[in-house]
């Protein structure tokens, strides 16, 4: 009997890179093996070396890396550390990456592009490259096949482009699909049809993947077997369902346990207080094209309002109208009975310091050349006169309340990791003491065990201060946990809204009954 | 080192080894500076280390060339070059940087304002900066130089008010991409006023390319105010000035090298160094080494 060898098999791959204080070690000792048509998810968060994993198989490393260990595809050896050597390899193995938008050029129509890489590969004439493109874009479901062809980058959608460089990527006649997180730019609904896609793809051609990702409900739905890596080590490796259902390690039990999942039953709705915010038939238009559409919701003292939609449906323009930062073209928006909306900036003013924000992008929303004590203490020293020693305490009183220390106080946000930074934001926002928190996607940077964290924070900060949020998400099991009620938008209008139990348990619209569908789902119990 | 761990506190390196590592990355940097500073401390103590009294007339030994008692040899009424180039450096090296900082306060708060309003503000401020920049360089100087009178401070003035949009433009494009920052609309939220979001944040985080410019024009203005003296608008006799030396050789230079040479020499190696300088910096605060220097 012959053994069947791996399509791809890595064994003790360290990667270091020469820095000005020396090597630096970015991955260490990883070993994996991919099996002929197996599906092998690499699951870590950030940092974690998971996608320089992938460079080193594809010999693609950055120039001040060093590699060593095997590399073997089909069991024929490529050291990772020959750049020469790995030129065969590549067209045995293709890859697609995180980013469809700036994966393609521009300026050339995808034909055009697609029959380069064809003809840079096999010895065919061009019309033969053309008719091998359509094939490949016909494979990966885009109608009328012929007419893509003549069409440019920027006339495709994300989800679109990503199903043109799964295409690509299959003009190679590939033995391995390497995915390094292709459906982290799209939309939930988007991402569900590339899973399906790849699924499809996998099956028909008994294709080896390796998809890299940080979503464990991924590789829940997509994945055969796992391999863990953290700090660039492999921390478990096993079948999804025996890892899953029995983690061996802490730390991949500490990461499913961070995976907030559907269907954990939502948070009490809660009745007996009034709103402190109603908005009524908000509509803002940019020119002629119509952002938000006849908006109307209110979010009562004390709970969680979750604003839930899609890329580009309006739920962010809804936070910017709210905190005045754009002009909404009709509708109210009253705050403790005061329509927002109709004061003048002069009235709006005061109310500015009951109303706080909390922004998606943490390395953008903290001012790099501002140390965390002035962050901190400017809401403050824009709407109270305290100086001086009580503005002192203030400031370290919030920057506690989130989990810092106040020695961190002199820092600059440059300083901090992601999650550190979000809780240096949250703190500034809570500083003038708000009754409405507006938190736009304050997760969405965020790896998942940060992302509890924070989610925890704020938990026990609207717990403990009665505030009341405005929660702006795509992500369905964050509005569960935290909301009482939810909205969710689409294309600038609400399709839904409701109690969160009820919406969830019981949609009423194909829209959000598909948004419910495409999340993927964790499964942890043994079959 | 160990492994990468994203939670952990980033490591804050001390000043000083920050500072070394971008002196190792840019050799530019330090040549130019190293040059420049001498410079600067060769003329700021030029009365103590020039040998002679540079305006010193000694008739018996008029123009002669390079020797052990006048390194740079003697002009017309016999004074010492080296002392004079020692001496000359001074007005140069002030009205360089005078002229730099006269631009840079005309120049910033109009591309602030400009970049940080935009619309029709910024269509305003921006066509009336555009006027200055649609004479030929050196002729608005003279032009201004011209109406004011000559002199020194009417120098630094003309070149400075001819050199300011590009300070206008240069804030004004990196103000438009530090607007779309969300720390300007998280402060703008918070209802921080716009002179305080201006100053606070926008011109702290759009200043990079600020200083990149102003150390290249540095050169720039030395060699302006230099060609200003030279054709009898800058400094006038009695001053010393590297310019206004050349100018006094021109009648002498086919036979007397050095009193045009050496004054020249100067200008050129002030403005190099300058120059190196200004690249090296542009180097070391190229965003794509931002947190890594």
């Amino acid at each position: 009997m012959t053994e069947i060898l791996p399509v791809l098999e890595v064994s003790n791959l360290s990667v270091t890179f020469d820095t000005a204080e020396g090597a630096a070690t970015a991955i260490e000792d990883i070993s994996l093996t991919v099996a002929p048509g197996e599906v092998l998810g690499l699951v870590g968060e950030s940092g974690s070396g998971k996608s320089l994993t992938a460079a080193a198989c594809l010999g693609m490393l950055p120039g001040n890396a060093r590699a060593s260990g095997s590399v073997a595809m089909s069991g024929e050896e490529y050291m990772a550390s020959d750049k020469n050597s790995l030129s065969g390899f590549r067209g045995r193995a293709a890859m697609v990456f995180q980013n469809p938008m700036v994966a393609l050029h521009p300026l050339m129509t995808i034909g055009r592009q697609m029959a380069d890489i064809i003809q840079a590969n096999s010895d065919v004439n061009r019309k033969d490259a053309l008719t091998r493109a359509q094939t490949e874009i016909e494979n990966v479901r885009l109608p009328d096949a012929h007419e893509q062809l003549d069409k440019f980058p920027h006339q495709f959608s994300g989800g679109q482009l990503q199903r043109i460089m799964i295409a690509i990527a299959l003009t190679l006649d590939p033995d391995l699909l390497i995915a390094d997180e292709p459906t982290t730019a799209l939309d939930v609904t988007v991402q569900a049809d590339i899973l399906n896609l790849i699924r499809d793809l996998q099956q028909r051609k008994n294709l080896a993947v390796l998809f890299i990702t940080h979503d464990l409900g991924i590789v829940s739905e997509l994945c055969d077997r796992v391999v863990v890596v953290r700090y660039g080590q492999v921390v478990e490796t096993g079948t999804v369902r025996d890892v899953f259902a029995e983690p061996q390690s802490d730390y991949t039990h500490a990461l499913l346990d961070a995976v907030p999942a559907l269907g954990d039953g939502g948070v009490a709705a809660n009745d007996r207080e009034e709103p402190i915010l109603e908005v009524r038939g908000l509509t803002k238009r940019y020119g002629d094209f119509e952002a938000v559409r006849d908006i109307s919701f209110s979010a009562r003292r004390g709970t969680c309002v979750g604003l839930v939609g899609e890329s580009g449906s309006g739920k962010s323009t809804v936070a910017m109208s709210l905190l005045r930062l754009n002009d909404p073209v009709g509708g109210a928006a009253f705050f403790e009975g005061d329509d927002i909306l109709a004061m003048s900036e002069r009235a709006f003013h005061p109310l500015r310091n009951r109303i706080g924000v909390v922004f998606q992008n943490p390395y953008s929303s903290l001012n790099p050349r501002m140390r965390v004590r002035d962050i901190i203490s400017e809401p403050l020293e824009t709407h109270t006169d305290i100086r001086g020693a009580e503005l002192a305490a203030e400031v370290e009183k919030n920057i506690k309340r989130v989990g810092l220390d106040v020695e961190h106080l002199s820092r600059f946000p440059t300083d901090f990791s992601g999650g550190q930074r979000q809780r240096i934001a949250i703190a500034r926002a809570l500083a003038p003491a708000p009754d409405l928190l507006i938190l736009d996607e304050p997760t969405a940077a965020l790896d998942v065990s940060v992302q509890a964290q924070v989610l925890d924070l704020l938990e026990e900060l609207q717990r403990d201060l009665s505030l009341t949020y405005l929660f702006i998400t795509h992500d369905l099991a964050v509005v569960e946990r935290l909301a009482s009620d939810v909205i969710v938008m689409y294309r600038g209008g609400i399709m839904e809204q409701g109690p969160v139990a009820d919406v969830f348990a019981n949609p009423k619209t194909q829209y959000t009954r598909k948004l419910l569908a495409s999340v993927p789902k964790l499964i942890r119990q043994p079959a | 080192m160990s492994l990468l761990n994203p939670e952990q506190d980033v490591q804050r390196l001390s000043r000083g080894a920050r500072y070394r590592r971008m002196a190792a990355r840019n050799p530019l940097l330090i040549a130019g500076g190293v040059v420049l500073v001498l410079i600067v401390l060769l003329t700021t103590f030029a009365p103590w280390i020039s040998p002679a009294d540079p305006t010193a007339l000694d008739l018996t030994n008029r123009l002669q060339a390079p020797n052990a008692d006048n390194w740079f040899g003697t002009d017309v009424l016999g004074r010492d070059i080296f002392s004079q180039v020692l001496h000359g450096g001074r007005l140069s090296l002030i009205v360089g940087f005078m002229a730099v900082f006269i631009a840079m306060l005309i120049g910033i708060p109009i591309g602030l304002v400009a970049g940080y309003f935009g619309g029709r503000v910024d269509a305003i401020m921006m066509r009336v900066s555009d006027v200055f920049l649609a004479f030929p360089p050196l002729l608005l100087p003279i032009a201004i130089t011209a109406a004011l009178g000559a002199g020194l401070l009417n120098t630094m003035l003309a070149i400075g008010i001819s050199w300011f949009p590009w300070y206008a433009r240069i804030v004004r494009a990196s103000v438009i991409s530090v607007k779309s920052e969300l720390y300007v609309t998280a402060a703008r939220a918070m209802g921080v006023s716009h002179t305080k979001v201006m100053l606070r944040h926008a011109l702290p985080n759009a200043s990079t390319p600020v200083m990149v410019q102003g150390s290249m024009d540095f050169g720039y203005t030395i060699l302006a105010a230099a060609s200003l003296s030279f054709i009898g608008l800058g400094a006038r006799p009695p001053a010393i000035e590297w310019g206004l030396m050349v100018a006094s050789s021109r009648a002498l230079f086919l036979d007397y090298w050095w009193t045009a040479a050496f004054p020249g020499l100067a200008i050129f190696i002030t403005v190099l160094a300058v120059n190196l300088f200004g690249d090296g910096l542009r180097d070391a605060l190229d965003p794509k080494f931002r947190g890594r220097v």
